[in-house]
């Protein structure tokens, strides 16, 4: 089952590369939160309850539903229809291809006895796929995007080693990732309204 | 104690943001600087004191809580002088001392943090909370640094993290159920090179952000452009010491694995880059905020260097990050009163400055020798003390790198801040007959004063105070 979730997490990247509008940016990452609740309640040995909040809260709550809509409230506010792209399509689904096939080479080569090495392949590739999407597009509003693709992609490397922090550190970390989306939110709104726009063109006044 | 700490920052937060009255507002942000010295004090006679089950008073965390402490205090009085002057509205007023608090308080529990999880979410913390106080005056350049600086700050804690885990990992190998330091350093020669490798590199590169370092030092310099002066100089120390003491932290830990070779050439390489990204820019860079920004990329680039170095340099960083703290406080502290002569931070639109407000141009002259690390400077000892270290480890080509990149440095930076004490030849420049009191520069002295001091004696209890530190 978790093999099934984490391949269809893979697609999502590869979909990710060829989209356009924001409005399925938006929706293929509230999916991939969706994905990540799946795979974290599959793989999960701990069954205590205040662990299984912390899983609920941290992917369905955060990643599948509050950030999503946070991302429509701020793309309807600042009316963004769709990104300028500094690649074609084609040319990102080959690229966001080969950075999977490239982690997942470079990951079976991996030895740790706690390692889970396909996790770990998806979660490198979905880091990289995120810096990929940072860079090849022109609006702050998809950089956002790919920074919570990056962010999806530490979340299943956390699955892939393991790690289990204190219940305290851990709810600390679900509220700070929260906070961190919803204060980039705002300025990305305060963005839109003193540019009339998202588009990177307009952020260059900063120079030396 | 430091949870009770939390709370009454919290508290103290709220009230200042809710009050609709000045004076109170101003009481709350005066009593919890009153915490915040009761913490110091208490820091200085618990050494080494757990408390609240993520925090330890270890040295190192005191030192830098301590600096912290100092510079608080004198910032909170430059604010409210910059409030009054800039005639801030009342929502704003009580935002900027609600956010300021909050941001002391993370980086308080930052610096004495004993978890890495911990470590992690109190950093992001001080970014939260530190961009209101960047875009606090709300034009669009300050909406442009605020925007950039989270956005590279959040994908450079997001990178720390993976770091973390890629650490955690490799010590849960070994039984390491806990990221304590300690717990850590413990187990630290049985953990696996290439897992530390990667876990240190992702971890160096994503607080680079914070420290203002190679490859992501950008991030502040933009802060540092639009930021209040008041927070720039709380910006361009304290929040980078904290920055640096996590990477200490981290190091420590790593320099007792087969890594640590490795680790200390990744920290000699950041900190080179680190000078040559600083000479090529203040070559060209010609606004005063910017000009202060790159200079902390090259101090904390030196600081990193010593710490790459070993031995002796670890000492002498130490020595450099604190006085390095004064020096550039002081400088920021300075800049908002040469704002409000020349309204503007172009260097080529400044000059004069001795003339026109003497006792500031001291401090400004003062603060280049800090700098510049010239005698009768303390930040000369500590340099020296870096380059001793670098020489006696066998570093001598990055030594000799670093001492040509220095020269440039030196020689940009003092003809820039020349230009503004003395240089009466400017057609664009803009004078406004105002009226500075001298109070304004005192906080400023002090600092600079103690920063000499330490280049002429340093006392015992300091140098024991850092030698235990480091150990």
């Amino acid at each position: 089952m978790a093999t099934l979730l984490i391949i269809i997490f893979a697609v999502t990247l590869i979909y990710l590369a060829i989209s356009e509008r924001p409005i399925m940016q938006n929706r293929l990452l509230g999916f991939q939160g969706l994905l990540l609740f799946g795979i974290a309640i599959v793989q999960t040995t701990d069954f205590h309850p205040s662990h299984v909040f912390f899983i609920v809260s941290e992917t369905l709550l955060v990643k599948a539903i509050a950030i999503p809509f946070i991302l429509e409230w701020i793309r309807k506010h600042n009316k963004v229809i769709r990104t300028k792209r500094m690649i074609s399509g084609t040319l990102s689904v080959v690229i966001v291809t080969n950075i999977l096939i490239i982690s997942f080479l470079l990951c079976s080569n991996l030895h740790n006895d706690h390692l889970q090495t396909k996790f770990f392949s998806v979660a490198t590739a979905s880091v990289l796929a995120g810096i990929f999407f940072i860079i090849s597009n022109r609006n702050v509003y998809s950089h956002l995007i790919g920074y919570l693709v990056m962010e999806n992609g530490i979340f299943l490397v956390s699955l892939a080693v393991g790690t289990e922090m204190p219940l305290l550190i851990n709810m600390a970390i679900v509220l700070d990732i929260f906070f961190g989306v919803l204060v980039l939110g705002v300025f990305l709104r305060r963005v839109g309204r003193a540019f009339e726009g998202t588009d990177i063109d307009f952020l260059s006044n900063l120079k030396d | 104690m430091v949870a009770a700490y939390f709370l009454i920052s919290a508290l103290v937060a709220g009230g200042i943001y809710f009050l609709p009255n000045r004076p109170a507002r101003l009481t709350l942000a005066g009593a919890f600087l009153v915490v915040q010295i009761a913490l110091t004090i208490y820091g200085f006679t618990h050494f080494d004191a757990e408390d609240s089950t993520f925090f330890t008073f270890d040295r190192a965390g005191v030192i830098c809580l301590s600096i912290l402490t100092m510079l608080s205090v004198a910032t909170f009085y430059h604010s409210v002088s910059y409030a009054y002057r800039h005639k801030m509205l009342e929502k704003h007023e009580s935002l900027y001392f609600a956010f300021l608090v909050l941001f002391v308080a993370a980086l308080t529990g930052a610096n004495l943090t004993n978890h890495l999880g911990a470590l992690w979410t109190l950093i992001e913390a001080s970014t939260l909370t530190v961009a209101v106080l960047i875009y606090h005056e709300r034009t669009k350049q300050a909406v442009e640094a605020t925007w950039k600086y989270i956005f590279l700050c959040s994908i450079g804690i997001s990178l720390a993290f993976a770091g973390i885990l890629f650490l955690a990992a490799e010590a849960a190998n070994h039984g390491v159920k806990d990221l304590k330091f300690s717990e850590l350093l413990t187990h630290a020669s049985e953990l696996d090179a290439t897992w530390v490798q990667i876990a240190f590199l992702l971890l160096v590169t994503g607080l680079s952000v914070k420290l203002g370092v190679f490859p992501f030092h950008t991030a502040s310099i933009n802060a540092q452009t639009t930021a209040p002066q008041p927070v720039n100089a709380l910006l361009s120390t304290v929040l980078k010491n904290t920055s640096f003491l996590a990477i200490f932290r981290i190091y420590q830990v790593v320099s007792h694995t087969q890594a640590a070779t490795w680790a200390s050439h990744l920290l000699l390489l950041t900190g080179i880059l680190s000078l040559v990204v600083a000479a090529l820019q203040l070559s060209r860079v010609i606004h005063l905020s910017r000009m202060l920004g790159y200079s902390g990329v090259e101090h904390f680039g030196l600081i990193l260097m010593g710490i790459g170095a070993g031995g002796l340099g670890y000492y002498a960083a130490f020595l450099h990050m604190i006085l390095h703290s004064f020096a550039k406080a002081s400088l920021f502290y300075q800049n908002d009163q040469i704002h409000r002569h020349f309204l503007s931070y172009r260097v080529n639109r400044l000059g004069n400055y001795l003339r026109v407000n003497p006792l500031g141009g001291l401090v400004v002259l003062l603060s280049l020798l800090g700098i510049m690390a010239m005698p009768p400077s303390g930040l000369f000892i500590s340099e020296l003390l870096i380059f001793k270290a670098l020489f006696a480890n066998g570093h001598i080509p990055v030594a000799i790198l670093a001492l040509i990149l220095l020269l440039f440095v030196l020689y940009f930076f003092t003809k820039n801040i020349l230009h503004l004490l003395y240089d009466t030849s400017d057609q664009e420049m803009v004078m406004k007959e105002v009226k500075t009191s001298p109070w304004e520069s005192v906080s400023q002295l002090i600092l600079l004063g103690l920063m000499i001091a330490a280049g002429f004696v340093q006392p015992t209890f300091l140098v024991n105070l850092i030698e235990m530190a480091v150990k």
